[in-house]
């Protein structure tokens, strides 16, 4: 064979090896250079995860920590309203009673009229500051419902009376009339209902210029165990024009903005009513209209209720001659509580002592002999629960010739726990303040005549 | 050692020495491909070190010179494979001192397992180079003549110095003055 095709041949495959070889090359690079740019990838996409991973940890934290805040905050609140109401409520509680007694000396026409105006302002100012104490307590998820027998009857002329004032006062009509088959004695929680009503009422007036203004309780229904009552306030007002109406019940809401300043209020009042309401099982609904009066309605369940066996419902304020020289001792630090209470204390024929400390109160009756205590609960150096320890426990150790001594809670406090404390800690009874003339005296008589 | 350096050293072999000589080196070397390379493969460098002492025996010259003779034509190969690599570089100490960062770095992309030796270059004076080889290969004369082939690529005149830093040749100093 020629060498020469031999050469030529040997040169076209050396040829094709090399251009295999570039092509193997030129691919390598390719792989290179892809494998690069995933790698490439995957650290920025693991940078990304990183990046991201740390976001969403620190978000998260933001908002835990955003959520702790928010709780914080409406605790505060709660503890701030509370506080605040119940400081508010100590020093109106004297204005109230020290108005009370002057309203009891007879003086001229005018001052009178200025006196009564004045209790008017300063109850309002309770009904709204206890509004706000409500309130807190219903957030706070503190509110109990009681079940007393009483009588619808005795509750609407409270309620008439309660209004008698605005109602001349602002010329207009207000009817309370309560169906022929509704029972006068019901069983349930009364000062709630009153409290409830008085709410619905009130902002009846408030906004009613003209016209009258009508409550109504029907029976929807009834069975062995309970009556369900519709109590309805209409009135002939303003109304709520109906783009307000999905807000009418929510806090701190009224109908529109100056609402607040022509009418006044905290705008609680329906926010509170309703949760009651919700609360007791209860619904309640409105229809109004601009222009066209509002019409609130309500439906509650009662148990039957039996009339008290005792026919007295101490509706005479003659004190009983037996309490006549009977000594008391107050224990209260607040100088116008002293006052207002020793005030209708010696008005009953009894002797008054005061302490201003649970401390004093402890030596008082270690040294002599009283027929009863009435104890505040919060005083400086020693608290009244401490101090009614003490006394049952020296009782017990001395085994006292006198006997048990009747002690009587003071308290400002309407907070359940608080009073269950006092009875925990010996004492027998409690009342609130404001003090109201009757039920203090009620009990004073109720724990100095059984001794 | 990378396949191109076999497939280049048996075309130097055919082209300088004839097909005949080329033909009883492969033939007669020991070769663990038995002769066969391909230039995107990788073989042992015994086998190089086989085919160079079979040429020397061949041709009865000493195997440095042989190597040195393979570098000037190694270069030259590579400058015409590689074109696109050198396409910016403009004179032979500009190739010289991009060996290590720019060449070597593209040759272990295609070859990541490479064992390339490592060259220290740096200049003694406004025209003299010194190159520092080092390779267990201890292939300096190879080195020495792919030097040459460059400068004669760039059309340059080098005067080169080449000096054993190690006894062994693994360690070698090269100083090159442009003339």
């Amino acid at each position: 064979m020629d060498p020469e095709i031999l050469k030529r041949a040997l040169d076209r495959e050396r040829k094709a090896r090399k251009e295999a070889e570039r092509i193997i090359e030129q691919k390598s690079l390719e792989i290179y250079r892809a494998n690069q740019e995933l790698r490439e990838l995957n650290q920025s996409l693991e940078l990304r995860i990183q990046e991201r991973t740390r976001e969403i940890e620190a978000s998260k934290k933001d908002l835990i920590l955003a959520k702790e805040e928010a709780e914080a905050a409406t605790k505060a609140k709660s503890l701030f309203l509370s506080t605040m109401s119940h400081e508010i409520r100590t020093p109106l509680n004297g204005i109230i009673g020290i108005t009370e007694l002057m309203m009891q000396i007879n003086g001229d026409e005018r001052l009178e009229e200025m006196l009564a105006s004045m209790k008017y302002s300063a109850d309002n100012l309770l009904v709204i500051i206890n509004d706000i104490l409500d309130f807190s307590k219903i957030e706070a998820g503190k509110i109990t419902f009681e079940r007393m027998d009483f009588s619808l009857d005795a509750l609407l002329d409270g309620l008439r009376e309660t209004f008698r004032f605005r109602k001349e006062e602002k010329n207009l009509a207000f009817i309370v009339e309560k169906a022929a088959d509704v029972p006068q004695w019901l069983a349930g929680d009364r000062v709630k209902l009153n409290q409830m009503l008085i709410n619905l009422v009130g902002n009846a007036f408030k906004f009613t210029s003209q016209g009258e203004i009508r409550v109504r309780v029907t029976l929807l229904s009834q069975s062995a165990e309970e009556y369900c009552l519709q109590f309805s306030v209409k009135d002939t007002g303003v109304g709520i024009p109906s783009s307000h109406h999905h807000r009418i019940f929510h806090s701190f809401s009224q109908s529109e903005k100056d609402t607040a300043r022509k009418y006044g209020g905290t705008g609680l009042g329906l926010a509170i009513t309703r949760r009651l309401i919700d609360l007791q099982g209860g619904s309640i609904a409105f229809e109004s209209e601009r222009n066209q009066g509002a019409h609130f309605y309500f439906q509650l369940s009662f148990g039957p209720g039996r009339p008290p066996t005792d026919p007295d419902d101490g509706k005479s304020m003659v004190a009983s001659p037996l309490l006549q020289g009977r000594r008391v001792l107050l224990a209260e630090d607040n100088k116008i509580n002293q006052f207002v209470a020793a005030k209708f204390l010696k008005s009953w024929g009894l002797d008054v002592e005061i302490a201003n400390t649970g401390q004093e109160a402890v030596d008082m009756v270690a040294d002599g002999s009283y027929d009863l205590v009435l104890m505040d609960l919060q005083m400086p150096v020693m608290g009244g629960v401490e101090a009614t320890g003490i006394i049952r426990q020296r009782e017990q150790e001395n085994a006292s010739p006198r006997g048990h001594l009747p002690i009587i809670a003071l308290t400002a406090s309407v907070f359940e726990d608080i009073q269950q404390e006092a009875i925990q800690a010996g004492m027998d009874d409690l009342t609130t303040k404001p003090i109201q003339q009757k039920a203090l005296y009620t009990r004073i008589e109720k724990w100095i005549l059984k001794k | 050692m990378k396949g191109v350096v076999f497939t280049e050293f048996i075309e130097m072999m055919e082209k300088d020495f004839g097909f005949e000589v080329a033909d009883r080196v492969i033939e007669n070397s020991d070769t663990s491909s038995k002769g066969v390379f391909t230039g995107v493969g990788t073989y042992p460098s015994r086998d190089m070190v086989a085919l160079l002492t079979q040429l020397s025996t061949e041709t009865k010259k000493p195997a440095d010179d042989l190597l040195l003779h393979f570098g000037e034509h190694l270069f030259n190969s590579f400058s015409r494979l590689y074109a696109h690599l050198i396409a910016d570089i403009k004179d032979t100490f500009g190739l010289l001192e991009n060996i290590e960062s720019f060449i070597h770095v593209e040759v272990k992309k295609l070859y990541p397992d490479a064992q390339l030796p490592a060259i220290d270059t740096h200049m003694v004076g406004p025209d003299t180079m010194e190159l520092i080889y080092r390779s267990r290969r201890k292939l300096g004369h190879l080195a020495h003549g792919l030097i040459m082939g460059c400068a004669a690529c760039f059309g340059e005149t080098m005067e080169i110095q080449m000096e054993n830093l190690v006894m062994d040749a693994s360690e070698v100093r090269f100083t090159i003055k442009k003339m």
